[in-house]
C-alpha cells in the first residue's frame, strides 16, 4: 500500500472484472488562510479553517467500506487524503491496521487522482467515485477551484495549491470507467480570489472532452447546495452534505421501481434527496445548469431507512400527546409529549401510528412508510 | 373502473395539464409495498373540480395505494387512496400555499419564498377574468415593516434597486452590444469594467420600470411582457410564431449596490400565441448582497419545471416536459418556442441517451425545426449542436454550423444554453478549429460574469459605481 491508497481488493483488480474505485479528500487545515499557522496569503478571500471536512471524509470512507454495494461492480480500492488540525489514523475492520491518511496537499492529491484514474482505466464498465470536502471558490459559469491544504503557500501563485475541478472533471472523459460520480462538498460562492485571476488551480488530467472509448460517458456531479456557513454544519461533525449524502445512499434516495423489488440508488434520485435534505439546513444555492446522467450505482444491503415526521392536528396537541409507532402490533418506537414534531427514522414498511392524550387517542393505521420520507398528521379524538 | 387525479393549488384561473409528477405504490400482502407506476397529474386551482384520468392505473388491482407527488420546491406530498373493483376513484392532493401573499403563489410553490401562513380553506374561484389584486383570500396580515417601497429603492439604485427595460430599437441596434452578432462587443463591455452609468449608457439606457403590480412589506411583484412592464401600462401581445417569424429581443437591466446585471428576458413567453407574463418577485429586504429577485413564468407547468430544475430534480422536470409535450409546444399550429426550448434542454441536460436513441429521428427533426424557424432564438441552434457533442449524433458538420449560428444570434436565453455553447466550442477548439477557439476566448468574460444560480441568463455588466471600488466578494466563514 503506498501513497493515498488505504484499502484495495487486489484479487478483484487483477481479475480485470468491473470494479469501483473511490477517492476521498477532506481538507480542514489551511495554514495560509485565516486562522492558519502559516503566513496569511493576501488572496485569502476571508476563508477560514474548517473542522468538518476531516470528519466528513472519514465518515464517507467508512460508509464506502461498510455499505457500498454494487454486485456487478464491487468496491476494489479506496484512496484517502485528509488534512485536519490534528493528524488522525483511519481505522476500519477491513484494514489490516490503522493508517494515517496522506496529507491533502496539491502534490499528493494530484498524484492520487492520477493513480485513481489509472485504476478506473482498467475497464470501461468500471465505476469511479470522487468525494471532496473543503473550500471551493467559483468563477462564473464554469470555473470551480477546490482548495487544498497548501493553497496560498506560494505567495506569487496561491492557486498552485488548488485543483481546477471543472477542467479535471472534463478531463475524466479520458478515463475508461464509463460510470463516474463526483460528490463535491464545497462552498461554490463566487469569490474574488477566483474571479480576479485567470488561474484556476492545478490541472490533473489534460482537458479534452473527446472521449476515446466506445462506451458512453455517464457522469454525475452532485454539488453541495447550501451556501456559506450552512454548508458545513457543526464543529467537528460531518458536514450536512456528507450527512445527507449518506442518508440518501442509505435510503432516502432509494427506489424499488425495478421488477426485482431491490432498493437501488440512482444519481438523479440522490441529487434530489440531497437538495431536499439540505434545503432544511440553510439558504440554498440553486444550480440549474448542472448536467447529470441518470444511472443506478448502489444497491441497499438492507431495508431503506425512511425519515418520518409525526405531529398532531391541531398542532398544539403535539406537545400533549404521547406518540407511538407499531409494526404488526408491536410498538417499535415512541416519544413522550414534546412541543416539536416527532422526527424519527423507520425501516421501510407498513406501520400503525398513535397519538394519545390522557384517555383520548388518534390513529393512523396501515400507513406505508417509504422513501424519500413520510409526514403523518394525527387528529386526536375529542 | 378508472382512477382520476388532480393537484389543487392557489392558481386562480391558471392550470397545467401536466402539473406535477409522482409515483404510485400499492400495499402488497407479501412484499409490503410495491411500486406501481409513475404518474403525471394536472394542477388546477383550489376551486376547480377537474381531475384527469390516469391511464397508468387502468386495470390496477383493488387495494390500498399511496400517491407520492413531487412539489416544485423539492418536498413530497402523499395521499392514501383505495381502488375498489367496479368503482371510480378520484384522488385530489392539495398543494399548500406558504407564501407571504396570495400573489406570490407561483414563487412560493418553487420555494423562492417561505413565509409560512396557515393553510386556508378552499376559496371560491373568482369570476373568469378577475385579477388577483387586493386583499382577501388567504393573504397574510403583514406586520409593519421598515423595508422601503420600490419607489424609494429605485430613487437611489446605488444603495437600493432599480430595473430598466431594454428594448434596442432597430435603427440603433447595429451599434448595440445587444445586437445579434454583437457578442464580442458585449464581452468587451464586460472586460472594460466600466462603472454602472457608463455600462448602462453603452446598452442604450432603456426605460425605467417604475410600478410593481403588487407590493407589500418585503416583496414587490412585477409582471413583464415583450412590450414592457404591465404595471407601467404595457399590454400583453399576441405572437403567431411559425417558421421564419422574426422578433426583436428585450432585456432587463438590474442595478443595485452590487453593480448592474443584464437579464435575458424570456419574452414573449407564449402559449398557443397568447402572451404569458414573466413574474419577477423582488425581495426588498435583501440590501447588502446581490439583488434578491426571482423570475418565473405565469404558467404552472413551466413554474413546476423550473422549480424541479432548481431543486436538483432534473429528471422529474424531464418527465414533466417529455417528448410529446415538447413536440406539441413546437409543432402546434402556433409555436411556443421558448417553452419548447426547455423541453429540448431537459433532454440534453438529463443526458438521457436512451430516450434520445429511442426516437432520435423524431427528436432531430424537432430540434432542427427549433433551430431553423426562429432566427432570434440562439437556444434552438445550441440544442441542434448539442445533439452531436452530448447525445452522440453523428452530424459533426451540422453541429458545427449550428453552433456558429448560435454565437451569431447572441446571448442564449437560458443559462444552460451558455454552458452548452461553451462546451460545444471547447469540443471543436480541441479539434484544432481556430474559429471555435477564438469564439471560446471571446465568451470567457461573459461566462465569468454569468450568475450560475439563475435559469434565465443573467450577466454582470458592471461591478462598481462611479468613484467607488468594486464590491469585494468575500466568502462567508465556515465551521
Amino acid at each position: 500500500m503506498s501513497g493515498a491508497l488505504v484499502w484495495k481488493d487486489q484479487a478483484r483488480i487483477d481479475s480485470g472484472k468491473p470494479a469501483a474505485h473511490a477517492i476521498v479528500i477532506g481538507v480542514g487545515e489551511y495554514p495560509y488562510l485565516v486562522g492558519g499557522n502559516g503566513p496569511l496569503t493576501d488572496k485569502n478571500g476571508g476563508l477560514q479553517q474548517l473542522s468538518s471536512p476531516p470528519e466528513s471524509a472519514f465518515r464517507f470512507a467508512r460508509w464506502l467500506l461498510d455499505e457500498f454495494n454494487n454486485p456487478g461492480i464491487p468496491l476494489a480500492s479506496l484512496s484517502l487524503l485528509v488534512s485536519g488540525s490534528q493528524a488522525r489514523a483511519f481505522e476500519h475492520p477491513r484494514l489490516l491496521e490503522p493508517v494515517t491518511p496522506a496529507a491533502a496537499d496539491s502534490a499528493r492529491a494530484v498524484a492520487a487522482l492520477r493513480a485513481w484514474k489509472a485504476l478506473g482505466d482498467s475497464s470501461e464498465e468500471n465505476l469511479v467515485l470522487f468525494y471532496f470536502c473543503g473550500h471551493g471558490v467559483a468563477r462564473g459559469l464554469e470555473g470551480l477551484s477546490l482548495l487544498l491544504r497548501d493553497y496560498g503557500e506560494e505567495p506569487d501563485m496561491p492557486m498552485e495549491g488548488a485543483i481546477d475541478f471543472a477542467a479535471f472533471q472534463r478531463g475524466m472523459a479520458q478515463c475508461a470507467a464509463s460510470y463516474q460520480c463526483f460528490f463535491v462538498d464545497a462552498c461554490r460562492q463566487v469569490s474574488d480570489i477566483a474571479r480576479n485571476t485567470s488561474e484556476s488551480g492545478r490541472k490533473v488530467i489534460q482537458d479534452d472532452i473527446n472521449r476515446p472509448f466506445e462506451s458512453d460517458w455517464n457522469y454525475a456531479v452532485l454539488f453541495a447546495t447550501v451556501e456559506g456557513k450552512s454548508a458545513y454544519g457543526r464543529r467537528d461533525k460531518p458536514s450536512f452534505y456528507a450527512e445527507e449524502l449518506i442518508r440518501g445512499l442509505n435510503g432516502t434516495a432509494a427506489n424499488n421501481r425495478n421488477a426485482d423489488g431491490e432498493w437501488r440508488v440512482s444519481t438523479g434520485d440522490l441529487n434530489a434527496s440531497i437538495h431536499r435534505g439540505l434545503s432544511l439546513r440553510g439558504k440554498k444555492i440553486k444550480n440549474p445548469a448542472v448536467r447529470l446522467v441518470e444511472f443506478e450505482f448502489h444497491v441497499l444491503r438492507r431495508a431503506p431507512m425512511v425519515p418520518v415526521t409525526v405531529f398532531c392536528e391541531p398542532r398544539s396537541d403535539t406537545a400533549l400527546a404521547e406518540l407511538s409507532c407499531a409494526s404488526n402490533g408491536t410498538v417499535v418506537d415512541r416519544r413522550d409529549p414534546a412541543p416539536d414534531d416527532w422526527r424519527t427514522e423507520l425501516p421501510f414498511g407498513i406501520y400503525d401510528f398513535q397519538a394519545r392524550i390522557d384517555s383520548r387517542t388518534g390513529r393512523r393505521v396501515g400507513e406505508m412508510v417509504l422513501p424519500p420520507y413520510r409526514e403523518l398528521k394525527i387528529q386526536v379524538s375529542p | 373502473m378508472s382512477v382520476s387525479m388532480a393537484a389543487r393549488a392557489l392558481l386562480y384561473h391558471k392550470r397545467a395539464d401536466a402539473g406535477l409528477v409522482g409515483s404510485v405504490y400499492r400495499e402488497d400482502a407479501d412484499k409490503g409495498v410495491v411500486f406501481v407506476d409513475r404518474v403525471t397529474v394536472p394542477m388546477v386551482d383550489w376551486g376547480s373540480e377537474r381531475a384527469d384520468h390516469i391511464r397508468a392505473l387502468d386495470g390496477a388491482a383493488s387495494g390500498r395505494y399511496l400517491l407520492q407527488l413531487a412539489l416544485p420546491d423539492g418536498r413530497i406530498v402523499t395521499e392514501n387512496f383505495e381502488i375498489v373493483a367496479d368503482k371510480n376513484t378520484e384522488v385530489v392532493v392539495r398543494v399548500p400555499h406558504e407564501g407571504p401573499a396570495e400573489w406570490t403563489s407561483l414563487h412560493a410553490m418553487t420555494g423562492e419564498i417561505t413565509a409560512a401562513v396557515p393553510m386556508p380553506s378552499p376559496a371560491p374561484t373568482p369570476a373568469k377574468g378577475a385579477r388577483r389584486r387586493g386583499a382577501g383570500g388567504p393573504a397574510r396580515e403583514f406586520a409593519a415593516s421598515a423595508v422601503p417601497d420600490y419607489a424609494h429603492l429605485r430613487a437611489d439604485p446605488e444603495h437600493g434597486f432599480e430595473m430598466r427595460f431594454l428594448a434596442p430599437h432597430a435603427d440603433t441596434l447595429g451599434a448595440s452590444p445587444l445586437a445579434p452578432g454583437a457578442l464580442p462587443m458585449l464581452a468587451a463591455l464586460i472586460r472594460a469594467d466600466l462603472p454602472v452609468d457608463e455600462a448602462e449608457e453603452a446598452l442604450g439606457g432603456g426605460i425605467e420600470i417604475a410600478t410593481p403590480v403588487q407590493e407589500e412589506a418585503d416583496y414587490a411583484l412585477f409582471e413583464l411582457v415583450h412590450a414592457g412592464s404591465l404595471g407601467d401600462g404595457a399590454a400583453r401581445g399576441r405572437f403567431n410564431f411559425g417558421p421564419g417569424s422574426d422578433l426583436a429581443r428585450v432585456y432587463l437591466l438590474a442595478k443595485s449596490a452590487h453593480g448592474a446585471s443584464l437579464v435575458c428576458l424570456p419574452a414573449p413567453w407564449t402559449r398557443e400565441g397568447e402572451e404569458i407574463e414573466i413574474e419577477l418577485l423582488l425581495d426588498k429586504s435583501v440590501r447588502d448582497g446581490p439583488p434578491g429577485y426571482a423570475l418565473t413564468i405565469g404558467d404552472p407547468m413551466i413554474n413546476t419545471a423550473l422549480g424541479y430544475i432548481n431543486n436538483g430534480a432534473l429528471h422529474e422536470a424531464a418527465r414533466l416536459i417529455g417528448f410529446e409535450t415538447a413536440r406539441d409546444l413546437l409543432f402546434h399550429k402556433i409555436s411556443s418556442p421558448l417553452a419548447a426550448a426547455i423541453g429540448g434542454y431537459l433532454l440534453v441536460l438529463g443526458l438521457d441517451r436512451s430516450a434520445y436513441r429511442a426516437r432520435s429521428a423524431d427528436w432531430k427533426n424537432w430540434v432542427d425545426n427549433l433551430a431553423h424557424w426562429f432566427e432570434w432564438l440562439p437556444d434552438g441552434a445550441i440544442l441542434r449542436a448539442s445533439l452531436y457533442f452530448v447525445l452522440g449524433d453523428k452530424d459533426r458538420d451540422g453541429a458545427y454550423d449550428a453552433l456558429m449560428k448560435a454565437c451569431n444570434r447572441g446571448l442564449p436565453f437560458f443559462t444552460f444554453g451558455l454552458r452548452l455553447m461553451l462546451e460545444g466550442l471547447r469540443r471543436f477548439a480541441n479539434e484544432g478549429d481556430a474559429e471555435a477557439a477564438q469564439r471560446l476566448a471571446m465568451l470567457e468574460p461573459i461566462a465569468q460574469a454569468c450568475d450560475p444560480s439563475r435559469n434565465f441568463l443573467c450577466v454582470d455588466i458592471a461591478r462598481r459605481w462611479q468613484g467607488a471600488a468594486a464590491a469585494q466578494e468575500v466568502v462567508a466563514g465556515h465551521v
